[in-house]
């Protein structure tokens, strides 16, 4: 079973056009997505995937791909 | 033949059920191969045929963006992008300020919105898509395809239901007879096949109920029509004045002679049973052209296939044009492209005049009796020298558009 973190990298890869080489887990978001738009799409979609709401003040916290995979691991968990 | 105008095509694109491309879609509508299957089962209401686009592939066309683009705005850029390259332009040459773009929209993305409201229902307010209104609102089409193509100039988006793609035409016309721009990339797109559209239109009485038999479900003027067949597609010209289009050594493919626009303002739905506003759409055509009825050599109908239209566009054809000038409703192969049909229905229009070709009315079987016009189920050869194009919406809403020869 796959990670969180390589499925939000796989997600970021297929669905946004994300080139492998630019993610990291250091990277921010809003420098690999197109606009703000799609940093909030982008949260739709994780949380789709995992059968869970991610909240604006949720997706305020994050910015790296690091924010993301904690932050999607304690709500998977919980 | 005085005619004005010095409006001309140098470009047309289109993606429709009969093909990708203005040649594929020629080889299928001159030749009357109708494009309709079973689509959405609709249960109760008993209508499931539809004219899809096929084989579209949005993401190798655009590019990862297409996701961001709903299907109407897809089917749009890449008709664009034909119509573009025919007219032997590029984006990064020409001077985007003097490059308009007016397009003919209905209901928007349809598709988007629907899928949207599911989310809602099923998962809450904070699993809906950001992209929602940037992909759905109707002007959207316009402002997507302006970036894509780094178009500055005006930018509009009409709707006049079924008659929007004339529409957009026509007001893509007057702006550059008003010199508000240089190039003026107009036509329509639709893609509204989802079970919401077909069954509103469903109940209304509109659609055809012949499932059993798809291919012979759009049979415009033929006296056992029973409703139009949805279709989606878009198609777009490239339009110039024709000093402008020749200094630059382009090819003219057509010319938009005239437009005339009016409104039934009679009933929501139904056309005005004695075609009255068509009718004077069309002679308002002829008079922006200068032209009189005898200089028609061809009609391409709207002809929707529903018993009310058809009847009400014979009256209006017959008052104005007579009843000898050779007619033809395409929508028999590609079902009725709602907003995009007039300006599909143009390029068709053009094609034929270019082809000396009079395409076929694809299932007219027998023509009703009450019909009363030159029409025929086989394609006919003959010059062309100017065509007609005719374009109802509900709402009452006509337009007309005369097109020449090069």
């Amino acid at each position: 079973m796959p990670s969180v973190y390589e499925t939000i990298t796989e997600i970021l890869t297929t669905k946004f056009a994300v080139p492998a080489q630019a993610i990291a887990e250091d990277t921010a978001l809003e420098d690999v997505l197109t606009d703000s738009l799609d940093v909030v799409e982008f949260g739709v979609v994780v949380g789709e995937h995992y059968n869970v709401l991610i909240s604006d003040e949720e997706l305020e916290t994050v910015t790296t791909i690091a924010d993301v995979a904690a932050l999607m691991g304690s709500k998977v968990a919980a | 033949m005085t005619a004005r105008s010095g409006i001309v095509i140098t470009g047309r694109g289109m993606v429709t059920p009969a093909g990708s491309g203005v040649d594929e879609n020629w080889k299928r509508v001159s030749a009357g191969e109708p494009t309709a299957v079973l689509g959405p089962d609709l249960g109760v209401l008993g209508t499931q045929v539809v004219c899809p686009v096929t084989d579209f592939d949005a993401s190798l066309h655009l590019g990862p963006g297409a996701r961001r683009l709903d299907r109407y705005s897809q089917l749009c850029a890449v008709a664009a992008d034909e119509a573009v390259a025919d007219a032997g332009l590029r984006t990064g040459e020409w001077d985007g300020a003097r490059v308009a773009i007016v397009l003919g929209v209905s209901v928007g993305g349809v598709e988007t919105l629907t899928a949207q409201h599911v989310a809602l229902l099923e998962r809450g307010p904070a699993a809906i898509s950001p992209l929602t209104m940037p992909m759905s609102l109707v002007n959207m089409v316009a402002g997507q395809l302006a970036i894509r193509l780094s178009a500055t100039g005006p930018n509009l988006t009409v709707s006049t239901a079924c008659a929007s793609g004339a529409t957009a035409i026509g007001t893509a016309m007057q702006l550059l007879r008003a010199n508000a721009c240089d190039i003026a990339i107009a036509g329509a797109s639709d893609a509204s096949l989802v079970p919401l559209v077909l069954s509103a239109f469903a109940r209304m009485g509109a659609l055809t109920k012949r499932s059993a038999d798809p291919a012979r479900a759009s049979r415009p003027f033929d006296r056992d029509r029973d409703g139009f067949v949805a279709a989606e597609g878009a198609a777009i010209v490239v339009l110039e004045r024709e000093d402008d289009a020749r200094a630059r050594g382009a090819s003219v493919r057509g010319r938009i002679l005239g437009y005339g626009a009016t409104s039934d303002a009679h009933h929501v739905t139904s056309p005005h049973p004695e075609g009255t506003g068509a009718r004077a759409a069309m002679t308002a055509a002829l008079a922006d052209a200068g032209l009189s009825a005898a200089d028609v050599g061809h009609l391409n109908a709207h002809g929707t296939s529903t018993r009310l239209n058809d009847q009400a566009e014979a009256k209006a054809v017959r008052a104005v044009l007579g009843d000898q000038v050779p007619v033809a409703s395409t929508k028999g192969v590609t079902g009725h492209l709602l907003a995009a049909a007039g300006a599909a229905e143009t390029v068709y229009a053009s094609l034929s005049i270019e082809h000396g070709l009079v395409p076929p009315t694809a299932n007219l079987d027998t023509v009703d009796p009450e019909i009363g016009l030159n029409l025929a189920a086989v394609p006919r050869r003959q010059s062309i020298q100017v065509a007609m194009s005719t374009s109802f919406g509900f709402g009452g809403q006509n337009a007309a558009l005369l097109i020449g020869a090069p």
